[in-house]
């Protein structure tokens, strides 16, 4: 997982005690492009407009770190009614719409791949770890 | 415990990034080691006191205030103001780091990161340690566990 430059910011001002920060939900968006930094939520060409074919922004239940982030339990994004390729998986602080902002994202390893995601993504639970469901 | 972020650091960032938990604004002091712990467990203030050149506020030795620069998005932090140490009332041998901590004095509060110096020094009686603007700086990669103290 690679964490966007606001993240860092946040993590950062956390350990030098430089800023308050406070507690929020955030979201597990899918996107058919390989998400960086220059994206914004605008561009981060999520594959679907969240509620519409199957697919909506999935609420990020974390554990409560004893290190680094993991989430808590499972994670699915779909089913989908068609096949879906999806290169990257991004962190988001909206449910909908584009405003917001992107706190992380994940290149999933097949993404160099033919395959595409069918129907689900299941997330393991160890950092955006997951293991394929079906694939096609 | 190598030089880096301590196991404090890690759930203080984890938890900010994660929006898991509120953080309040507090001071945060760099203390200075006597010892190199690349190889110790030094993860904790009771470790860090252990190694600690003196005892805080005593032999004209007191943890120094960070006070660090906006990230912005540069995925980095450091000292705005230099630190300075001493003078100290002896010799109290070869100063080999120093570490991010919570609190001024004692053995309580958050170890948050452990600094390596580069050239270890004699630390004499009389002397006055400086540490310059921008010298002790985090960074944190794309990958978080990928940290370069």
């Amino acid at each position: 997982m690679s964490y966007s430059k606001l993240s860092v910011k946040r993590g950062l001002d956390a350990i030098t005690g430089r800023a308050t920060y406070g507690t929020a939900p955030f979201y597990i968006a899918a996107s058919s492009i390989v998400v960086n930094d220059t994206h914004t939520m605008s561009t981060m060409g999520e594959i679907y407009t969240p509620g519409t074919n199957g697919y909506n922004r999935v609420l990020f239940t974390p554990s409560t770190p004893s290190g680094w982030v993991n989430l808590s339990g499972s994670h699915y994004v779909g089913p989908f009614p068609t096949s879906t390729s999806i290169s990257s998986l991004v962190l988001v602080t909206t449910q909908t719409g584009t405003s917001g902002e992107i706190l992380g994202w994940y290149i999933p390893a097949v993404h160099n791949s033919p395959y595409y995601i069918l129907p689900q993504i299941y997330n393991a639970g160890e950092g955006l770890a997951y293991t394929w469901i079906s694939i096609s | 415990m190598p030089y880096g972020p301590t196991t404090a650091a890690v759930i203080r960032f984890s938890n900010a990034v994660a929006q898991n938990a509120s953080y309040a604004t507090r001071p945060v002091y760099v203390g200075l080691y006597k010892t190199d712990v690349r190889s110790l467990n030094a993860s904790t203030m009771a470790h860090a006191v252990t190694y600690e050149i003196t005892t805080a506020g005593t032999n004209g030795y007191t943890r120094a205030l960070f006070v660090p620069s906006d990230p912005g998005d540069t995925r980095e932090t450091h000292n705005v103001l230099p630190l300075s140490f001493g003078p100290f009332a002896g010799s109290y041998g070869t100063l080999y780091g120093a570490f991010l901590c919570s609190e001024q004095t004692g053995s309580g509060g958050d170890l948050l990161w452990n600094f390596k110096q580069t050239y270890p020094f004699e630390v004499l009686q009389s002397s006055t340690v400086y540490i310059d603007v921008g010298a002790l700086s985090i960074y944190v990669g794309y990958d978080a566990k990928e940290n370069h103290p």
